[in-house]
């Protein structure tokens, strides 16, 4: 009987009203994943690194919690990965850091005959100087 | 030898963006009528990568270069040039990255895997754009998977 009565609340509540509750279980889901991977599921651990309280953390991982973008923010920053992913189109645009690559250039000298028949005769590592920028190495092959 | 797994079923090409793509046909033709005997190229690749782990994105630059081995005065070989960027999400980034003081060094296994997608893609993108172009017949080759993980091996 009560069952019945929390199905027929559910199938009634508004669309919008589903969508706030799949979203905020889906957020929940991802924190405890991240306290459990990041933090050995320790709330203390990640209230000390966020400096706050444990009862903080302890609310933001009741499921009644409605983040802002800002303690999103914040938590992706704590945990080192991201809470929420937005699809976008917009991947050119996000800031990066460069990667260092200790040797990024390479050659192979190709032969081909008068037929078109093509023979890779060596491969090498070629010498370059590398110099930074902001967001890339330039390499200058020498 | 990395001891954490890439989630190879997860890992995403989000986008490939062709930014400079040049031919030169130059002065001579290869494999034309005028023209016997056998020419010599140079195929030559440079990789950059940049990150995000926040996002869990990487940024793969591919710079290829088709180039007479030997530059004559009297004629110019054709020549080709193709820069392309290559985005990629990569679950779990931050576990391939190891950040120090001055450097951060990606996971030579996971550098070789988008390396690997990025230049066999790259191979399909240069054959494509050189058609109609004296070097329509050039296929840069095939490397070996741990040829391009060398690349990122980090000095001991």
């Amino acid at each position: 009987m009560k069952f019945q009565k929390f199905n027929k609340i559910v199938q009634e509540a508004a669309p919008e009203i589903k969508e706030e509750v799949r979203l905020a279980m889906d957020i929940l889901d991802r924190l405890h994943e991240l306290l459990e991977k990041k933090f050995d599921g320790k709330q203390k651990a990640l209230a000390e690194k966020m400096h706050v309280s444990e009862a903080v953390v302890s609310k933001w991982l009741s499921g009644t919690q409605n983040f802002t973008i800002s303690t999103l923010a914040k938590l992706s920053t704590a945990f080192g990965e991201s809470i929420i992913n937005v699809s976008t189109d917009s991947s050119e645009h996000s800031s990066y850091e460069l990667v260092t690559i200790p040797r990024s250039q390479q050659a192979s000298i190709i032969t081909v005959n008068e037929s078109g028949a093509m023979q890779c005769v060596q491969t090498e590592y070629r010498s370059s100087s590398i110099k930074k920028t902001n967001n890339f190495t330039v390499q200058e092959a020498i | 030898m990395s001891i954490k797994q890439l989630d190879i079923e997860n890992l995403r090409l989000d986008n490939i963006i062709i930014t400079n793509a040049s031919v030169e046909s130059g002065d001579i033709q290869i494999h034309n009528e005028t023209i016997a005997g056998t020419q010599e190229l140079i195929a030559q690749f440079s990789i950059k990568i940049a990150s995000n782990v926040i996002e869990s994105k990487l940024k793969l630059t591919l710079d290829v270069d088709i180039l007479p081995k030997v530059t004559d005065e009297k004629n110019t070989s054709p020549r080709a040039h193709f820069e392309i960027d290559y985005y990629f999400f990569v679950p779990n980034l931050s576990e391939f990255i190891d950040k120090t003081e001055t450097d951060i060094f990606l996971d030579p296994s996971v550098a070789a895997t988008l390396g690997n997608i990025a230049y066999s893609t790259a191979r399909g993108i240069v054959f494509t754009r050189c058609q109609g172009t004296p070097l329509k017949k050039i296929i840069i080759p095939i490397l070996p998977t741990e040829k391009i993980k060398s690349l990122f091996d980090r000095p001991q």
